[in-house]
């Protein structure tokens, strides 16, 4: 059930419509059995794994909060065993296939939609009632609609049992306002959706696709990319997040303008955020703070001195943080190479980071300095636009191929896709869509690093500001957007 | 009195809204012979009702069949229909108090095989039918699934069309739009007449199109689910159901003689099943007694639209395979 088609929107309209009628106690159960339908729908076959994710941790849930030490590691493998079985079987296949030279048969297997988000979401809150952050849900249904809560399943936000479970299961009144504030988010991630992401996906398949012809295209391309991830994976939550407003409830913001961010670390905590709090609060303490870790540090400190030892196992957390944020983005070695690329970064950054303090002072730029903030910005979107070349290739050759074709073979042209391919039989019609969704996401981008609260401005202004910002809005999904189907799904609803 | 206030504003923003869209609608879309041929087969009662492909519209002339047959007949075929489309198109004359006697389904192997395009014409199918139970169920079945655009906003098939709007303003204030004429769709190779049927005036052999090969793996579920029940639907409303394959040049079934024969060995079997006639001119006994309408001189393409000329002959000799 596609984010974009008639049957989600009137879904949606049912379910939302349904929610304030029926009696206030039932709400949750009407949002269970929404869940479950929609959750269907995607494939009655995925239902097994949904229904096994819940029941086991529901169980294990109950289990550690009576103090077993056996509920956590068996609960974990059941979880993450599965996600590795459907997930990562046939990676590893593959390689022990590579490596060895043997020819084990890769297995085909279904790789139900959502099931990163939910294994992870599942296991958050396992370690939550393991550490006494959380008491365990004890109605398994109550817990059924904290995993399987329907708009969020398929690509996120990772909901966190202490900030959800309320929100979900709380009686609401019907109130207009956060319907209208639900409907204009939904309308702002499908702008975002349509007219950046799928027209620039157009750019992003074409060059990516035939990057062994159309070489030197490669920094189009991943810019392209940007806009095209930001855009689709965005403009997704918006809609997740307009929906769950329009029922009342509210989620876990994902996205803090992520292009603004002033080095890889501050990108991570603009970018995918309720990842990146999964991993700090679940991987990186547990790493950072483990007996291991305490050792290790303790010898860094003896043989590389005070500072550098200090800081060194957090460097390594770091690395493994992101090997596994990799590993969670898909089952190949760019992956992994993605991953490790922005902990290897971070890592090295944290080590250096006194160095830098220094050349700044040397060169006299202080705290304040706005060239320095806007270098440091650009910085930091160079640097994640190299990430991206390992992200969107087929492979580790492929991104580094590109990479090195793109300074040493450097072209640009707006009409490298086929015009027969744009929507409007021109390229350049479909890159000025693409320049003015940009331009139109950059402005509200700033307003919002600046603090005002953009959809706040707009109910202040009068009625007819109101209907013509929404009205273009609405309109340009259909004057500039992409085609229907051309372009496909939601990329993280892959994940 | 609050509540009311409160939902003033967006009921008001969705009046705007709709009312804008409406208006791009009528500048953008322009008129199409869909409008015109479902107008007919809601309006009017004929025995034998064609269906099927842009082949159907080109090479079966309802003026030649109805000359021998001594029926009534209209030519509701065209390009891009589907079955499903056909499958509703029947249905819609059916319950609009106009059931034909006989429906003439022309079977393109093409149409079963390839994946229905969400296009202009996609919409418009289902846009120019009139509201009623059957275009609901009509609804669920075609624009359930697609982007909302397609059904919400069906110009924006038609939104680089911008210069046309002119036009489109001057046929829509016409008497030819508002009296359900044809006379607009003629150009330099085509004509369309009020019988539905399009000929092909004599031309330019266009080499463009290339049949696909036929094969159990590329049979799309929906294209036969949807024959099935149409050949179901004229069982139970007691219509006879009759399937054609057109003739195509001999090169062109030289060239795809494999999945020509299976599409066939496909129909035949249906045909087995579910009791109906199936006139294949592209095997058998009527291609051995008609291989003079395969000359490729015959056709406007490869894929085997007819000329005009060619069309008649044709019409003539399938009609004398009908029940009159």
């Amino acid at each position: 059930m596609s984010f974009v088609s008639v049957e989600f929107l009137a879904f949606t309209a049912i379910c939302t419509a349904g929610y304030y009628l029926i009696p206030k106690r039932c709400q949750w159960v009407w949002l269970l059995i929404f869940s479950y339908i929609y959750y269907l729908a995607q494939g009655p076959q995925y239902i097994f794994f949904i229904l096994f994710a819940t029941v086991v941790t529901y169980l294990g849930g109950l289990w550690a909060e009576n103090g077993s030490k056996a509920a956590v590691p068996v609960t974990l493998l059941l979880d993450f065993g599965m996600l590795a079985a459907v997930k990562y079987t046939n990676f590893m296949i593959g390689n022990l296939n590579g490596l060895f030279g043997t020819e084990i048969r890769e297995m085909k297997l279904l790789l139900p939609l959502g099931i990163s988000f939910y294994t992870f979401q599942a296991t958050g809150y396992l370690l939550d009632v393991h550490w006494k952050r959380i008491r365990a849900e004890r109605n398994p249904f109550r817990f059924a609609l904290f995993l399987s809560f329907f708009p969020q399943i398929l690509q996120g936000p990772i909901g966190r049992y202490s900030r959800l479970a309320d929100s979900l299961y709380a009686e609401r009144e019907f109130d207009m306002d956060r319907i209208l504030r639900g409907m204009y988010r939904i309308v702002w991630g499908f702008f975002k959706k349509i007219v950046i992401a799928d027209n620039a996906a157009l750019y992003v398949n074409t060059i990516f696709d035939q990057y062994a012809t159309l070489r030197g295209y490669g920094l189009l391309g991943v810019l392209m990319y940007s806009a095209q991830l930001y855009g689709d994976f965005s403009g997704g939550i918006d809609v997740v997040c307009g929906i769950a407003e329009m029922l009342g409830i509210t989620l876990d913001e994902n996205f803090r303008q992520p292009f603004f961010a002033v080095s890889i670390t501050d990108f991570w905590h603009r970018w995918h955020i309720t990842l990146g709090t999964w991993m700090k609060d679940y991987l990186f303490y547990p790493i950072s703070l483990s007996g291991w870790m305490g050792r290790f540090g303790k010898w860094c400190k003896k043989h590389m001195g005070k500072s550098v030892g200090r800081t060194m196992p957090i460097c390594a957390a770091n690395v493994i943080v992101f090997l596994v944020v990799g590993v969670w983005h898909g089952p190949a070695w760019h992956n992994i190479a993605y991953g490790l690329y922005n902990g290897v970064i971070i890592g090295v950054s944290g080590l250096l980071a006194k160095n830098y303090r220094d050349i700044r002072k040397r060169l006299g730029i202080g705290k304040d300095s706005r060239w320095f903030f806007i270098f440091q910005i650009l910085r930091t979107f160079a640097l994640v636009n190299i990430s991206w070349y390992f992200d969107r290739a087929g492979s580790v050759g492929q991104a580094l191929m590109m990479m090195r074709d793109s300074i040493l073979r450097f072209s640009f042209s707006i009409n490298v896709v086929d015009a027969g391919a744009c929507w409007s039989g021109s390229p350049a019609v479909t890159f000025a869509a693409i320049i003015f969704g940009c331009a139109v996401l950059f402005l509200h981008s700033i307003m919002e690093e600046r603090g005002t609260d953009v959809g706040e401005v707009l109910r202040q202004k009068p009625l007819p500001v109101r209907f013509a910002v929404l009205l273009l809005l609405v309109l340009s999904l259909v004057l500039i957007g992409s085609e229907p189907l051309s372009q496909g799904g939601f990329i993280y609803a892959n994940f | 009195m609050r509540i009311f206030k409160r939902a003033a504003v967006p009921i008001l923003f969705l009046a705007i809204l709709m009312g804008t869209n409406a208006l791009f609608n009528y500048l953008l879309i322009p008129y199409t012979f869909t409008r015109y041929k479902l107008h007919k087969i809601e309006n009017e009662t004929f025995d034998d009702l064609i269906l099927g492909s842009s082949h159907g519209a080109t090479n079966i002339d309802p003026a030649y069949v109805a000359y021998v047959t001594g029926r009534s007949a209209f030519n509701a075929a065209q390009g891009e229909e589907f079955p499903v489309d056909s499958y509703f198109f029947l249905k819609d004359a059916v319950t609009a108090g106009h059931a034909p006697t006989r429906v003439i389904y022309e079977f393109d192997p093409n149409y079963w095989i390839t994946a229905q395009e969400v296009d202009s014409t996609f919409s418009g199918l289902f846009g120019e039918m009139r509201m009623s139970w059957t275009k609901v169920q009509y609804f669920f079945a075609k624009m359930w699934k697609v982007d909302f655009r397609t059904f919400c906003a069906p110009w924006y098939f038609y939104r680089e069309q911008w210069s046309l709007i002119p036009e489109n303003l001057d046929v829509k204030r016409s008497e030819v739009y508002r009296d359900y004429g044809v006379e607009n769709f003629n150009t330099d190779t085509q004509t369309v007449e009020y019988d539905g049927f399009m000929a092909i005036h004599p031309g330019k052999w266009n080499d463009s199109i290339v049949p696909r090969e036929w094969s159990e793996a590329m049979l799309q579920k929906d294209a036969r689910r949807y024959f099935v029940m149409m050949a179901e639907y004229c069982r139970r409303m007691k219509i006879e159901f009759v399937v054609v394959t057109t003739p195509v040049p001999d090169e062109t079934l030289r060239a795809c003689a494999d999945s020509y024969a299976a599409a066939s060995e496909e129909m035949r079997s249906l045909a087995e099943t579910y009791g109906f006639e199936y006139l294949d001119f592209t095997s058998g006994e009527l291609l051995s007694e008609n291989e003079d309408l395969t000359d490729p001189d015959l056709f406007a393409d490869w894929d085997g639209h007819m000329y005009e000329e060619t069309a008649e002959r044709f019409s003539l000799i399938l009609a004398e395979k009908f029940t009159y």
